[in-house]
């Protein structure tokens, strides 16, 4: 595969006549790295192995109790569902998962209010206010479980919209109105950022700056090795380009050419790269080997296009490993791939389903 | 095709009740729900005419047993099928219940392929090679069990335009309540977006925040949405709100009793 960077421009990516996804609005710094992730993969930056640290749900409910409950929190509803706690009060939910490191909280009565508070998407929060917001309510609310070592800052990611429309039988269609904002930060480890759905805090404000909801993965990480040579830009984009033709079953060894300025790149296979997002992977409590390092990855965002009469379009989403060497990781699909050992997981209905 | 079932129940300890779905009574006024689910997916097609939706950890299965799994904790386990020859199971009424696996033969319905648009079409790819289910031939909610949800983890389908209308009134107007999908892309690769979604409808939450924040939660740059009915704007986002619990009361609207479609959406 040969790499080399051209000047075409590139008018937005479409397939055929759908738009290229809006998924939120990102943050500059969250632009900026992928734009670095995808002209340099990691650079120079030497990411450790890192370890997730297990703590303990009750202790993390003992310090979000009094931030979510406002009254006759004594008499709040306790149970287990799977292995989270599930507190419910007056109008308001809170799960906690077994190792405290993640929650979310609903104020169902705050949602119930989203509709009537709706504006014009015109009119709709702008990001800095929500990022203001959203660090006053970690630091006030929050601040008892969303903790950072030296070295840590927390940054925002992106902001999103939660908008509603309708449309009447003879076709007239009301004005889109916004109902909901939501704001994730995610974290930076000696100016790296974590990637995939570790390490994120997201809040989401109504229009009149109530938080109807918080859910956040926030371990603590502490260094369990030291840094692995990591992958050279090139290879990361092979490793893409490999997972992603085993994910369509339509593999491609087309050279990969990037077209500065262009929205996407061309994987080959009918499937084009949308956004690389390079850092520490850590995908996230519910999906990962709570006995593997989190280490350097890049998460991909590819569209399949099948061309025909009619057009479909596929989202795959994942990550591969930065390292040269990546750590053994069971639950890490791409890493496995790339290792050669395709994990089959539960659910497989294999010859069970009959043609 | 029709006729000959094309599927068989996969080991999820399904419930071999099929005498009476073509018999099922009128939903009944009860907030004891005993909500029957059936979900169809598909990974892989014929010939490879499109592409495979799923590496070899099969998010697509996944996504599909996880929900199915964690529906049956609650409610009634139906059926999980694949998508071979079965653009029938979509498009006519039912006639011969959970065997077959129509849609309108429980009251929620789970799909899961690839998806897209035409000007007057929602498009779901079965198995078959150059097949595809169109909603303008679909009329979901006015036979057998009569169908009040469908939920579609696909791109596109539920895109917002101007003839949004247009694609998804044939669906409505048989009675269903709901259908939650895609307005953009749904990515693979989260296959916990299926038993997520399930249990948050289990834990109470409305099937449409249910859909909306499992689809966010599992990856941000997810675009889902909701689409519901109603006699007007006012009525429409009051059946928007319909949970586990509700389904059953709400009123169904066919034909032209709906005089209004509204939607939410995230991103």
């Amino acid at each position: 595969m040969t790499l080399k960077w051209t000047t075409l421009s590139l008018a937005a990516a479409c397939f055929a006549g759908i738009p290229l996804a809006q998924a939120g609005t990102s943050f500059q710094r969250a632009d900026d790295n992928a734009a670095q992730s995808l002209a340099a993969g990691m650079g120079n930056a030497k990411p450790l192995l890192l370890q997730r640290l297990a703590g303990n749900a009750r202790t993390t409910l003992a310090t979000l109790l009094p931030t979510v409950c406002k009254s006759a929190c004594d008499s709040a509803k306790r149970e287990m569902r799977g292995d989270a706690l599930h507190v419910s009060g007056d109008g308001w939910q809170l799960d906690v998962s077994a190792d405290g490191a993640m929650a979310e909280f609903s104020d169902d009565r705050a949602r119930a209010r989203a509709h009537d508070l709706g504006v014009d998407t015109a009119a709709a929060i702008p990001a800095a206010t929500l990022e203001a917001a959203g660090r006053r309510f970690i630091a006030s609310r929050l601040g008892g479980v969303i903790a950072l070592r030296p070295g840590e800052q927390l940054v925002p990611e992106a902001t999103y919209t939660r908008n509603e429309g309708g449309v009447d039988a003879a076709g007239h269609r009301a004005a889109e109105r916004t109902t909901a904002q939501r704001i994730v930060f995610t974290r930076e480890i000696d100016g790296i950022p974590v990637v995939g759905n570790g390490s994120k805090i997201a809040i989401t404000f109504l229009n009149d700056m109530t938080v109807e909801s918080f859910r956040y993965d926030w371990p603590d990480y502490v260094i369990r090795g030291s840094a692995p040579a990591m992958a050279a830009r090139d290879v990361l984009l092979q490793r893409v380009q490999s997972v992603v033709g085993a994910r369509t079953g339509q593999p491609s060894a087309n050279a990969i050419t990037l077209n500065a300025g262009a929205a996407t790149v061309d994987l080959g296979g009918g499937a084009e790269l949308n956004r690389l997002e390079c850092g520490y992977y850590d995908a996230g409590l519910p999906d990962r080997d709570a006995s593997a390092p989190v280490q350097a990855g890049c998460v991909y965002h590819a569209v399949h296009s099948a061309a025909g009469a009619v057009v479909t379009r596929a989202g795959y989403a994942g990550a591969v490993p930065a390292a040269l060497q990546p750590a053994a990781d069971a639950r890490w699909p791409e890493e496995n791939l790339l290792r050669g050992q395709v994990v089959r997981a539960a659910g497989d209905p294999g010859v069970a389903f009959a043609q | 095709m029709r006729g000959a079932s094309p599927v068989s129940a996969i080991a999820l300890g399904i419930a071999a009740t099929f005498a009476m779905a073509s018999t099922a009574p009128a939903h009944a006024a009860t907030s004891q729900h005993s909500i029957q689910v059936g979900s169809r997916c598909q990974q892989d097609f014929q010939n490879n005419w499109q592409a495979d939706a799923g590496l070899g950890n099969n998010d697509m299965w996944a996504r599909c047993s996880g929900f199915q799994s964690a529906a049956a904790t609650t409610e009634v386990n139906a059926f999980y099928y694949n998508l071979h020859g079965a653009r029938w199971a979509l498009e006519d009424p039912d006639t011969c219940g959970w065997g077959c696996g129509n849609a309108d033969s429980v009251d929620l319905f789970y799909m899961s392929t690839h998806g897209g648009i035409t000007s007057t079409s929602a498009i779901w790819a079965m198995w078959d090679q150059g097949s595809f289910a169109y909603t303008q031939n679909m009329r979901l909610g006015a036979t057998s069990r009569q169908n009040m949800v469908l939920a579609s983890f696909a791109c596109d389908t539920h895109w917002i335009d101007d003839s949004t209308w247009t694609r998804w009134y044939p669906v409505f107007a048989g009675g269903m309540v709901m259908t939650v999908g895609g307005h953009d892309l749904l990515y693979q690769g989260n296959p916990q977006t299926g038993s997520d979604f399930a249990n948050r409808m289990n834990n109470g939450e409305t099937i449409g925040q249910s859909w909306l924040e499992s689809a966010w939660y599992a990856d941000n740059r997810n675009a889902p949405a909701v689409i519901a009915t109603g006699r007007n704007s006012t009525d429409c986002w009051n059946r928007q709100g319909v949970s586990y619990n509700t389904l059953f009361p709400t009123p169904i609207l066919r034909d032209s009793a709906i005089g209004y479609m509204c939607w939410s959406t995230w991103n």
